[in-house]
C-alpha cells in the first residue's frame, strides 16, 4: 500500500506541476499577443504574421498540456480506486489488477499510442480477449482449470447415493478388513499377466472333404461307397424280384 | 475430536490397512454425521484417483486399473467386480449414468478396496497422505457449500 501512496502522491505532484505549466504558458500567450497588437499597429506585418505563428503553436503547446493534465487526474482515480479498493474499475487487488490492466505502465496514453492503430474492442475495454463471452472474468476464474478430473462425476456419486446410513454400517468394517487382508499385490507390484488382452479366439468352420481328381485315397473310398450303394440296391432288387 | 478429524483419521488408518484401529474410529462417528463421512469417503477416493491416473485417464487405464484390482482381490468375497470398478471410475469422470447400474453399497465397498490399493501402491500419497486428505475434506465442504 505504501507504494500505491507514494504513487499517488508522485501523480499529484505532476499533476500539479502540469497546472502551473497552464498559467505560465497563459501569461506567455497574453505576452506574444500583446507583442502581436503592438506589431500591427506599428505596421510591422512581418512580425505580426511571426508572432501569430507563435501563438498558434503555444496553443498546441496548451492543448497537449490540458491532456497532459487529464491523463494524470485519470492515473489519480485510477491509484485511488486500486488503493480503497472501491470504485471505478476497483480489483480485489489493486497490485494485480494494475498489472492486468496495464502491462506497459499506467492507462495515461491515449489507446491509440498503447494499442496501435487498430485497436479491438476488448483492448479498449480492458478486458482480456482470452476470455470468451461466457465466461467468468473475475480473478479466480482459471482455478477449477487444474482441477482433479475426477472430481467432476464425484459430486452426483454422492447425490445418487442418498441416504444409505445402514449400508454404510454393515459395510465399512468388513471392507477395513478386506483392506487389511485381502489386499495382495504381487511382489514389485509387478503384474505380468494383468492387463494383457487375451488373444481373441476365432472360429474357423470345419472343411468338407471334396472329391479331388489328385487325391487317390480319397477318390477310391468315394467310388467304393458308391459300388457298395449300387451293390446294395441291386441285391435289394433281386430280393424284390425273387 | 470433531466430526472432520474422526474422518480423516477413520480414513488414513483404513487407508493404511489398520483396520482395527480404523473400525474404533468408524464406531466415534455420530450416525448424523455419517452422511458426510460419506462424502469424504468419495472426495478421498477422487484425489486418490487423481493421483492414480495422473499421466492418463484413457479406457485402457482404467481397465488395466481394474485387472491389477481383481487380481490385487483375487481372494476376497464377494469377489471384486471388473464392470463394477470400471463403470466407477467412469462415473467418477464424468459419466455419471454409471452409478445409475451400480449400487450404492457396491460403489462405497469398491471405492474403500480401491483407495487401499491405490495409497498402498503410491509412496507419493504414503508420504503427503495428509495433503490428501486436506484435499478431500476441502472438495467434501465444497459439495456441502452446494448443497
Amino acid at each position: 500500500m505504501s507504494a500505491l501512496g507514494e504513487l499517488l502522491a508522485k501523480v499529484a505532484a505532476d499533476k500539479e506541476l502540469v497546472a502551473d505549466l497552464a498559467a505560465r504558458a497563459a501569461a506567455t500567450k497574453q505576452a506574444v499577443e500583446d507583442a502581436k497588437a503592438k506589431a500591427s499597429e506599428i505596421g510591422a506585418e512581418d512580425v505580426a504574421a511571426g508572432l501569430a505563428r507563435v501563438e498558434a503553436e503555444l496553443e498546441q503547446v496548451e492543448s497537449g498540456r490540458t491532456v497532459l493534465e487529464g491523463s494524470l487526474e485519470k492515473a489519480r482515480f485510477q491509484v485511488e480506486a486500486a488503493i480503497s479498493g472501491t470504485g471505478l474499475g476497483a480489483p480485489s487487488s489493486a497490485h494485480e489488477r494494475l498489472a492486468e490492466h496495464h502491462p506497459d505502465g499506467l492507462d495515461v496514453m491515449p489507446p491509440h499510442e498503447r494499442l496501435g492503430r487498430n485497436p479491438t474492442g476488448e483492448q479498449l475495454m480492458g478486458k482480456d480477449p482470452s476470455v470468451g463471452p461466457f465466461q467468468k472474468e473475475h480473478e479466480n476464474a482459471n482455478s477449477d482449470k487444474n482441477l482433479n478430473p475426477f472430481a467432476r462425476g464425484a459430486r452426483s456419486a454422492v447425490r445418487n447415493s442418498g441416504d444409505f446410513k445402514d449400508g454404510l454400517d454393515a459395510l465399512s468394517k468388513p471392507a477395513f478388513q478386506s483392506m487389511q487382508v485381502k489386499w495382495d499385490p504381487p511382489a514389485d507390484n509387478y503384474y505380468p499377466t494383468v492387463g494383457v488382452a487375451e488373444p481373441i479366439s476365432t472360429y474357423t468352420a470345419p472343411q468338407h472333404a471334396q472329391a479331388d481328381l489328385q487325391n487317390p485315397v480319397g477318390n477310391l473310398f468315394v467310388v467304393a461307397v458308391l459300388v457298395a450303394d449300387w451293390a446294395a440296391r441291386g441285391i435289394r432288387k433281386w430280393k424284390g424280384n425273387s | 475430536m470433531t466430526g472432520d478429524s474422526l474422518f480423516r483419521e477413520t480414513m488414513r488408518a483404513a487407508a493404511l490397512g489398520k483396520a482395527e484401529e480404523a473400525s474404533v474410529l468408524y464406531d466415534r462417528i455420530p450416525k448424523s454425521e455419517l452422511n458426510n463421512y460419506h462424502m469424504f469417503v468419495v472426495a478421498f477416493f477422487a484425489a486418490a484417483l487423481g493421483v492414480r491416473f495422473r499421466d492418463g485417464q484413457s479406457l485402457s487405464e482404467i481397465k488395466r486399473f481394474a485387472d491389477e484390482m481383481r487380481y490385487d482381490y483375487r481372494d476376497v468375497q464377494p469377489p471384486v467386480k471388473q464392470l463394477v470398478i470400471e463403470g466407477l471410475i467412469r462415473g467418477m469422470l464424468g459419466e455419471e449414468q454409471m452409478f445409475d447400474e451400480i449400487s450404492p453399497e457396491e460403489q462405497y465397498r469398491t471405492q474403500l478396496l480401491a483407495i487401499r490399493k491405490i495409497v498402498g501402491q503410491s509412496p507419493e500419497m504414503q508420504a503427503r497422505i495428509e495433503d490428501y486428505l486436506t484435499d478431500a475434506e476441502t472438495l467434501a465442504a465444497q459439495w456441502q457449500s452446494e448443497g
